[in-house]
C-alpha cells in the first residue's frame, strides 16, 4: 500500500468556487481602509468645525506671534476686501511694528512716504522659526549691499562700500569714526555726540599714578552702577563692595547688560576728585567744604554763601549737642555746664583761628586767596559771619571755576559775572568760537548721556556676551592704555572682531558672524509708536 | 471549468500574480506545485532597472532644480516654500505619483480592461511611490510644517516604509516558501485540505481496526462507505481505493496495536490540530526519529501505512508553515493600504486648502 497522489486528486482537495467567493482578508483590508480614511477626515473636520485654524499652519509661528497663532486673520487679511489672503500685507505688520526704513537713500523696499519700509514679507518669513522671521541671513542684506549703487537713489550714495562680500578686514568697511569739534564739518551722526569733558585714560590706567583704580570696570560696567564704585562715599564706605548686598539701594542692576552705563561724577569721580573751595595742600583741611556738583549758577550762590556754609557746617557737627555740655571734674566732683550754641560756635571759630587758620593766614599761600583770607579773618561776632562784596564773590567764583575744580574736567564758557567783555576761560582753548556766549560763566554741557551710549547706531554690541576669562577690556580697547585725549574714540576696529569671528561662509576659528550679528536693518531711532499701542 | 480558474488568475498562495507573491504553478495543476515551475513574480531584480533609471532621470534634475532655486533662485532669500512655483511643481508631481500608486488597487479590480500588465503597474507602484516621498521632501523644503502637513508626512513615511518592508518580504520569503513547502496549496483552501488530510489519515489508520469499541462489522461498513465516497469525489484513485478496502477487510492487522496507540495518542491529535504545543509531533527534528523508532517496533506489513501517515504529517506541517509565511507576506498590507488611503485623504485636504487659501481669487 502506498499513498499515491495524482494532479486530479490534489486538485479535488480544493473548492474551485473559492475564486468567486469574496476573500475575508480583502474585505478586512477594505474595511480598514475606509476606517482609516474616515478617521483622517474626521480629525480634520473636528478641527475645521471647531474653528481651530492652527491645523492649517504651515509651521509653528514665532514666539512673538504665538499668542494670536490661532487667529490667522490677524495677519492674513486682504487689505482690499478683508478676506483671507495667503500673503501678509504690510498693513498687517505695521499695525504693531513701525518698520522704519533702513536708509532714506535706498530705492527699494521703501514706501512712498520715505519713512517706512515696504514689502515686509520679502525679508520676514513667518512659520519658519525665529531666524526666518528676523531675516537673519546675509542674503537679505546682500539684496542691496551686493551692489549698493543699484540700490541707492541717484546722487544720494554715501561713502559706504558698494559691495560688501564678507566679514573680513579686506571686504568689510572699517569701523572708523572720527569726532569733530564742529558738527558742521562732519556729516557723521556721531559728531553730535562729542563730549566736553577731559579725561586722561592713560593717566588713570597707570598703576604708578593711580594705584588701586586702574581697573576699567570701576567706571565702565554694564550694570548700574559698578559694584566697584562708591556712591557718595564716606570714610566708612567699603571699597569695593564685595557682594550685591554691600551696594547701595540705588545700585540696582540694569536689565539691559549690553552697553556700558554712563560715567557719573558722584559714583566714579567724587571719591578722588572732591570739589572743595581750596584744594588739598593749598588750604587747611577744615576749609575743604565741598561744593555741590550742580549747575554753575548754584555753585556761584554756594560760594557767595560760603561764610554761612561754614557756620552751617559747624552747626551740623554731629557732636554738637554733646559739645554744648562742658563737663568738669574737680577733686572727684563732676560738674556739667550748659553753654549756648552761639557760645560754642564762637569758641570753635576762635580755636580754629588761633590754630590752623592763623597759621594758614600767615602763610604765603594765603596771599593767593585774598577772598578766602578775608572770609576767614575773624569779625569778632560769630552771629554775623564775614560777608563778601560782589567783586570778591566774583573773584572767588572765577578762582574756583578756573582752578583745580571745575576746569579739571570741564571746558568752561561764558562771561564771568561782573565782566563787561565776553570772555572764555579754558585751559584747553577750543577751536570753536560760539557766536553768543551764555551769560553765566561756567562749564560747557558735557553731552554725556544719561543712558548707555551706543556709538554705532546701526549696529549693536553686547559687552555681557563677550565676558570670557582671557578677554580683558584692553584686549579690544588697547588704545585706552595710551590715550590722553578725550576726543579719541577708543573703540576697537574690525581686526578685534575677526580675531574670534569669521564670515559664515568661510571656515575659521571661533564664531560665525552674520550681518545681523551686529547690524540692525530698521533704524530704531526713527521708530514711531504704532496704532496698536496708541 | 472552474478547476481551471485558479490557474488563470491566482497562484496557489491565493493571490494575484502581480500582488507581490510567487507566480507559481503557471504550468501545473491547481493544488500542486512542481518546484521547477515556481518562479517569484516580484523579485527586485534586473527587470526593475528601467524603473530605477526612470526614477533617477526624474529625481536628479528635480534635485538640481531644487538646489539651484535654493541657492540662486526665488528660494535663496527666505528658503524653499511649498507655495512657490518650484514647490507647487514638486508637490504636484509627488501627488501624481501617489495617485498612480493608489491606482494599483483599481487596476487589479479591472482585470479585463487592457491597461497594461499588472506587473508593470506593480513596479511603477514601487518606484514612483518611493519617488513621491522625495518629491514631497522637495515640495516641503524638508520642513514638516504644521499639524496637517506633519501628519500627512508621518503617514507618507509609514506608507513608504511599510511598502518597502513588504517588498523585501516579497523578495526573500517566496524563495524560502518554495524550498520549505513543496506541497504548497491555495491559502484560502488550507483548512479544507487539512480536513481532507484528516480523512485520509483515518483511512490509512483503519488498518489498525476500530479505534474505539464499536462493532467490527458496522465499523468496516462505515469506513468502506467513507472510502467509496472519497473515491467518488476523485480525492483518491481507484487503485488506492482497492488498497484501502483490502486493508480494511484484514483489519485489525497483526501487531497493529502499537500503531493504533501511536495514531490515537500522537498522530491524530496532531493532524486535527489538537496536539499541545509541547507534543512530540510539534518538534520537527524529532518527527523522523519518532517514525523510525515506530518502524522498528512494527511488523513490516505495517510499514507502508506508517509511511503514509508520516507523509500526511509532513504535508500538514508544510501547510501550517505556508500559512505562517503567508501571514508575513500579506500581513503588512493591513498597514500599508489603510494608511495609504488615509494619506490620500489628507493629501486631498491639503491640496484643497492650499488652493482655497492661495492667492488665486474667486476659488
Amino acid at each position: 500500500m502506498a499513498r499515491t497522489q495524482t494532479p486530479k486528486t490534489i486538485s479535488k482537495r480544493v473548492d474551485p468556487a473559492y475564486v468567486i467567493k469574496p476573500r475575508r482578508t480583502t474585505r478586512q483590508r477594505w474595511l480598514l481602509s475606509l476606517v482609516a480614511m474616515a478617521i483622517a477626515l474626521s480629525c480634520w473636520l473636528v478641527y475645521a468645525l471647531r474653528g481651530r485654524q492652527t491645523i492649517y499652519n504651515p509651521g509653528p509661528v514665532s514666539n512673538a506671534h504665538a499668542f494670536f497663532e490661532a487667529d490667522c486673520a490677524k495677519c492674513h487679511r486682504s487689505s482690499s476686501d478683508g478676506h483671507f489672503s495667503r500673503t501678509v500685507s504690510d498693513a498687517a505688520c505695521l499695525t504693531c511694528h513701525d518698520g522704519p526704513v533702513h536708509h532714506a537713500s535706498q530705492n527699494r523696499l521703501i514706501s512712498t512716504d520715505g519713512v517706512t519700509s515696504k514689502n515686509c514679507a520679502t525679508c520676514h518669513t513667518e512659520h519658519r522659526g525665529h531666524a526666518a522671521l528676523a531675516a537673519a541671513s546675509n542674503a537679505h542684506c546682500l539684496q542691496c549691499h551686493d551692489n549698493l549703487d543699484a540700490a541707492t537713489l541717484s546722487g544720494q550714495r554715501t561713502g559706504i562700500k558698494n559691495a560688501i562680500a564678507s566679514f573680513t578686514p579686506a571686504d568689510h568697511p572699517r569701523f572708523g569714526r572720527a569726532l569733530r569739534e564742529n558738527p558742521a564739518d562732519d556729516k557723521s551722526p556721531l559728531a553730535d555726540h562729542l563730549t566736553h569733558i577731559k579725561f586722561n585714560h592713560k593717566l588713570h590706567l597707570d598703576p604708578s599714578r593711580s594705584p588701586g583704580i586702574t581697573r576699567c570696570d570701576i567706571c565702565h560696567t554694564t550694570s548700574d552702577p559698578s559694584p566697584l564704585a562708591r556712591d557718595n562715599p564716606t570714610v566708612d564706605d567699603k571699597l569695593p563692595a564685595t557682594t550685591v548686598h554691600d551696594r547701595p539701594a540705588s545700585a540696582a542692576n540694569s536689565t539691559d547688560r549690553r552697553y556700558m552705563q554712563p560715567v557719573n561724577y558722584e559714583r566714579h569721580c567724587a571719591s578722588c576728585h572732591k570739589l572743595t573751595v581750596a584744594q588739598a595742600g593749598e588750604a587747611p583741611n577744615f576749609l575743604n567744604i565741598e561744593v555741590a556738583h550742580v549747575k554753575m549758577d548754584i555753585v556761584q550762590q554756594q560760594l557767595a554763601a560760603l561764610p554761612a556754609l561754614y557756620s552751617a557746617a559747624l552747626a551740623k557737627d554731629p557732636q554738637r549737642e554733646k559739645k554744648l555740655t562742658i563737663t568738669k571734674k574737680v577733686r572727684n566732683k563732676v560738674t556739667e555746664t550748659k553753654i549756648t550754641e552761639q557760645e560754642w560756635s564762637q569758641a570753635q571759630i576762635e580755636k580754629l583761628q588761633s590754630g590752623d587758620i592763623a597759621d594758614w593766614l600767615a602763610s604765603p599761600r594765603a596771599t593767593n586767596h585774598p577772598d578766602l583770607k578775608k572770609l576767614l579773618t575773624p569779625t569778632g561776632d560769630p552771629a554775623a559771619p564775614p560777608t563778601l562784596s560782589p567783586e570778591e564773590q566774583r573773584s572767588l567764583y572765577v578762582a574756583y571755576a578756573t582752578g583745580n575744580s571745575c576746569n579739571k574736567c570741564h571746558d568752561l564758557q561764558g562771561t564771568p559775572p561782573g565782566s563787561k567783555a565776553p570772555e572764555t576761560s579754558t585751559t584747553q582753548p577750543s577751536t570753536t568760537q560760539p557766536a553768543a556766549l551764555p551769560t553765566v560763566f561756567g562749564t560747557k554741557p558735557t553731552n554725556l548721556p544719561t543712558s548707555p551710549r551706543r556709538w554705532f547706531t546701526s549696529s549693536q554690541f553686547d559687552h555681557d556676551k563677550h565676558r570670557t576669562e582671557n578677554l580683558t577690556c584692553t584686549t579690544c580697547h588697547a588704545a585706552a592704555l595710551t590715550s590722553a585725549d578725550t576726543a579719541e574714540i577708543l573703540l576697537p576696529n574690525i581686526e578685534s572682531c575677526t580675531t574670534c569671528h569669521h564670515d559664515p561662509n568661510a571656515s575659521g576659528r571661533g564664531v560665525a558672524a552674520d550681518c545681523t550679528s551686529c547690524h540692525l536693518y530698521h533704524d530704531r531711532t526713527k521708530e514711531r509708536v504704532t496704532a496698536a499701542f496708541k | 471549468m472552474l478547476t481551471a480558474m485558479p490557474n488563470q488568475n491566482k497562484t496557489s498562495s491565493g493571490c494575484h500574480p502581480a500582488n507581490f507573491c510567487l507566480n507559481l504553478r503557471q504550468k501545473s495543476v491547481p493544488g500542486t506545485t512542481p518546484a521547477t515551475a515556481r518562479r517569484p513574480a516580484m523579485r527586485i531584480d534586473r527587470t526593475h532597472r528601467p524603473w530605477l533609471r526612470l526614477s533617477l532621470i526624474l529625481l536628479i534634475p528635480a534635485a538640481g532644480w531644487y538646489i539651484v532655486d535654493a541657492l540662486h533662485g526665488g528660494a535663496a532669500l527666505n528658503g524653499p516654500s511649498g507655495a512657490s512655483i518650484t514647490g507647487i511643481v514638486f508637490g504636484s508631481i509627488g501627488l501624481a505619483f501617489m495617485i498612480y500608486a493608489a491606482l494599483l488597487g483599481a487596476r487589479k479590480r479591472l482585470r479585463s480592461v487592457p491597461l497594461g500588465r499588472t506587473q508593470w503597474w506593480m513596479r511603477g507602484h514601487l518606484w514612483l511611490g518611493t519617488l513621491a516621498l522625495f518629491f514631497v521632501w522637495l515640495h516641503a523644503g524638508f520642513h514638516l510644517g504644521g499639524s496637517l502637513t506633519l501628519w500627512t508626512m508621518i503617514l507618507l513615511y509609514v506608507v513608504v516604509a511599510s511598502g518597502w518592508f513588504g517588498a523585501l518580504l516579497q523578495h526573500f520569503l517566496p524563495e524560502y516558501l518554495t524550498h520549505q513547502v513543496p506541497n504548497e496549496t491555495i491559502y484560502d483552501q488550507i483548512p479544507l485540505v487539512l480536513h481532507h488530510l484528516q480523512d485520509e489519515a483515518d483511512d490509512v489508520a483503519a488498518i489498525c481496526g476500530p479505534l474505539n469499541s464499536e462493532p467490527l462489522e458496522s465499523w468496516r461498513a462505515q469506513r468502506a462507505s467513507a472510502i467509496m465516497d472519497r473515491e467518488r469525489g476523485e480525492l483518491i484513485t481507484s487503485r488506492r481505493r482497492e488498497e484501502l478496502l483490502t486493508a480494511l477487510k484484514a483489519a485489525p492487522a497483526v501487531g497493529s496495536g502499537e500503531l493504533r496507540r501511536f495514531y490515537v495518542h500522537d498522530l491524530k491529535p496532531y493532524i486535527r490540530g489538537e496536539a499541545p504545543s509541547d507534543s512530540a509531533m510539534a518538534n520537527v527534528r524529532r518527527i523522523p526519529l519518532l517514525f523510525e523508532q515506530k518502524r522498528n517496533l512494527l511488523p513490516e506489513a505495517l510499514h507502508p501505512a506508517l509511511k503514509d501517515l508520516e507523509q500526511i504529517c509532513n504535508e500538514r506541517r508544510q501547510l501550517i508553515l505556508q500559512k505562517r509565511i503567508h501571514h508575513w507576506l500579506h500581513g503588512w498590507l493591513f498597514v500599508h493600504i489603510p494608511i495609504s488611503m488615509a494619506l490620500l485623504a489628507l493629501a486631498v485636504v491639503h491640496v484643497f486648502l492650499a488652493i482655497k487659501y492661495s492667492t488665486i481669487k474667486h476659488f
